[in-house]
């Protein structure tokens, strides 16, 4: 594993109602989202309570990404609140524009996943490809993201600007 | 104007001292806060019929616990869940309450030990947290991101992005409500201004912010007391009416949760009450002499001014460079150094601090104003008078008072307070 350091016995999985088949899913290296049938809008995260968008209560259809997308914004977390994180510091948490999934509206879906680079090197607008770390003995996996070979020439760096003066 | 617009007002106002560890209950704490507010009313607490307050998870002692400590018997309590946007919230409540008849004196108080109780965010004192259960799709816990500071800072850094604004604006917003810190007695950093230095020396919290970006966690309570107009005008002091404001206004989108948002992750509750405030009050920008902003973390009053209407997005952080936020300036904010430097109450000491300034008896030292309590004030700042007077005025009292209250994204809160009980 490159990117920083997860500690998965400091966390027990346990899906819920809600969550359970997008669990199953990543067992087979599916990252999924579930969209409404009627208005397209992605009910994500997982959820079985209905459609936030047009109220269909009904009928979903389970889509893939192939997992790639955008950062569309960051932090760096440079403190470990939770125990797993103990050795992953300094690293950037990131909010992910997934290329190939729309809300109904043409909205990317935006997912939140730990890059594998660091600051110096993400910024908003640089490209990310998925792949995946089993995370349980019966086989769940948690989708982890790093830059991908070709990047655009506009990314957004962040500068801290109260200290160039 | 509302229905309710002038018909309520805050006529006491009290809080303990904050403490870094009060070493005492929130009981012992929201007692001492209530105290003082009847106090300052100038009732008894047999005039007290109603009490109302807010807690986030269960941090806190409630309503029927705090009167009967009291001896009150209580006509109505109620205790909502929630932090940041509630005081607001229960203001309008309150106004609902009082002019049905529900009750005819009520108080409204906030009571925690935010700094050795329970801290938002998941945090413990004694480090990270050992192990943690994944119940649902775990999104936020699987990249460790939990924390206000840290959701917030992602907000930030896309606004960041989108405006030009950048730490060295966030910096502005820590100096300039440290400055109105240092001139109020009651706050944390009395006397402690910050430099730029000092900002940029201290520890990330997670980049963007630094330490003090972020507010003073502590325990302490606040407490006030609300009435009916025709109750208000013999009281000890000058009533502070309720014009109106907007209450948990929501946006479109869940809290923190990108994956549901339609619109940038910045874009805040207030945009949704960016009008409703000004049609309940009567009022509009022009017209507020003075504000407050949930200053959570030195971004949030920068949303919060802009979906509000203060001035245009991107621009608040510019705003507060340029320093139209400093006492003496167009509208001077956040005027006790709040929860960036005075301490952290969710949200109640700004209306608490907005009704005494717009009273004329904000309690300046007694070395610079020693007849504050009757509303004497030399507005000398050097000698370390913090009471805020018209822009462009010597010694003008200010009338209008905005104060924006909020919890997340999500939900957000305004109160317009006056002295006057008519916009016009």
């Amino acid at each position: 594993m490159a990117g920083p350091k997860i500690d998965w016995s400091k966390f027990s999985i346990v899906p819920d109602y809600d969550s359970q088949d997008w669990w199953e899913f990543t067992k087979e290296g599916k990252l999924m989202a579930r969209f409404c049938d009627d208005c397209n809008h992605a009910w994500w995260p997982p959820s079985s309570i209905g459609c936030s968008s047009c109220g269909n209560f009904e009928t979903t259809t389970w889509k893939e990404s192939k997992g790639s997308g955008t950062v569309h914004s960051f932090i760096v977390v440079t403190q470990p609140i939770l125990g797993a994180f103990v050795e992953a510091v300094p690293y950037v948490a990131a909010i992910i524009e997934l290329d190939d999934l729309q809300h109904g509206n043409g909205t990317p879906v935006m997912l939140q996943g730990i890059v594998d680079e660091s600051e110096e090197q993400v910024g908003i607008g640089s490209r990310l490809d998925m792949y995946w770390e089993t995370v349980s003995d019966d086989g769940k996996q948690n989708p982890r993201w790093k830059l991908s070979s070709n990047q655009p020439s506009d990314i957004w760096l962040w500068r801290d600007t109260a200290s160039e003066g | 104007m509302g229905v309710l617009t002038g018909k309520t007002a805050i006529v006491g106002v009290g809080e303990t001292t904050y403490y870094r560890d009060a070493g005492r209950t929130t009981l012992s704490l929201g007692v001492e806060a209530i105290r003082n507010a009847v106090k300052d009313a100038g009732l008894e607490l047999s005039d007290i019929d109603g009490m109302t307050s807010y807690q986030a998870g269960g941090d806190s002692h409630g309503s029927n616990e705090m009167a009967q400590s009291l001896g009150m018997q209580l006509n109505y309590s109620l205790d909502i869940m929630g932090g940041g946007s509630s005081t607001e919230a229960l203001v309008a409540h309150a106004a609902g309450l009082l002019a049905g008849g529900y009750c005819n004196n009520i108080v409204i108080f906030r009571s925690m030990r935010g700094r050795t109780g329970k801290r938002m965010g998941g945090q413990t004192p004694s480090g990270p947290v050992p192990a943690v259960a994944i119940n649902t799709d775990g999104e936020a816990l699987r990249i460790g991101v939990t924390t206000p500071a840290q959701n917030f800072g992602i907000a930030a850094m896309r606004y960041f992005k989108e405006y030009g604004a950048g730490t060295k604006q966030l910096a502005a917003v820590a100096m300039t409500h440290r400055y109105h810190a240092t001139l109020n007695p009651r706050a944390f950093f009395y006397k402690k201004p910050l430099t730029l230095e000092d900002y940029i020396s201290a520890r990330w919290v997670s980049k963007p912010f630094r330490l003090f970006d972020c507010c003073l966690e502590m325990d302490v309570a606040c407490a006030f007391v609300m009435t009916r107009k025709e109750m208000a005008y013999d009281l000890k002091h000058p009533p502070i009416y309720i014009l109106g404001g907007s209450a948990r206004t929501m946006s479109e989108s869940p809290a923190y949760n990108p994956g549901r948002l339609n619109t940038a992750v910045h874009h805040h509750a207030s945009n949704w009450a960016s009008r409703r405030w000004m049609g309940m009050s009567g009022v509009t920008h022009k017209d507020i002499d003075t504000a407050s902003f949930y200053d959570a973390f030195t971004f949030t009053p920068l949303i919060q001014m802009e979906g509000y209407g203060f001035v245009d997005h991107g621009e608040a952080g510019f705003w507060y460079e340029e320093g139209h936020g400093r006492l003496d300036a167009r509208m001077p904010v956040n005027t006790s150094g709040s929860h960036l430097s005075e301490g952290y109450t969710h949200g109640i000491q700004m209306v608490v601090e907005m009704a005494r300034q717009l009273r004329g008896r904000a309690d300046c030292s007694t070395d610079a104003c020693p007849d504050w309590e009757k509303g004497i004030h030399c507005f000398d700042r050097e000698k370390g008078c913090r009471q805020v007077k018209k822009y462009g005025t010597q010694d003008s009292l200010p009338e209008v008072g905005f104060c924006g209250g909020w919890g997340s994204p999500t939900t957000s809160s305004s109160l317009v307070l006056s002295k006057f009980s008519s916009s016009n």
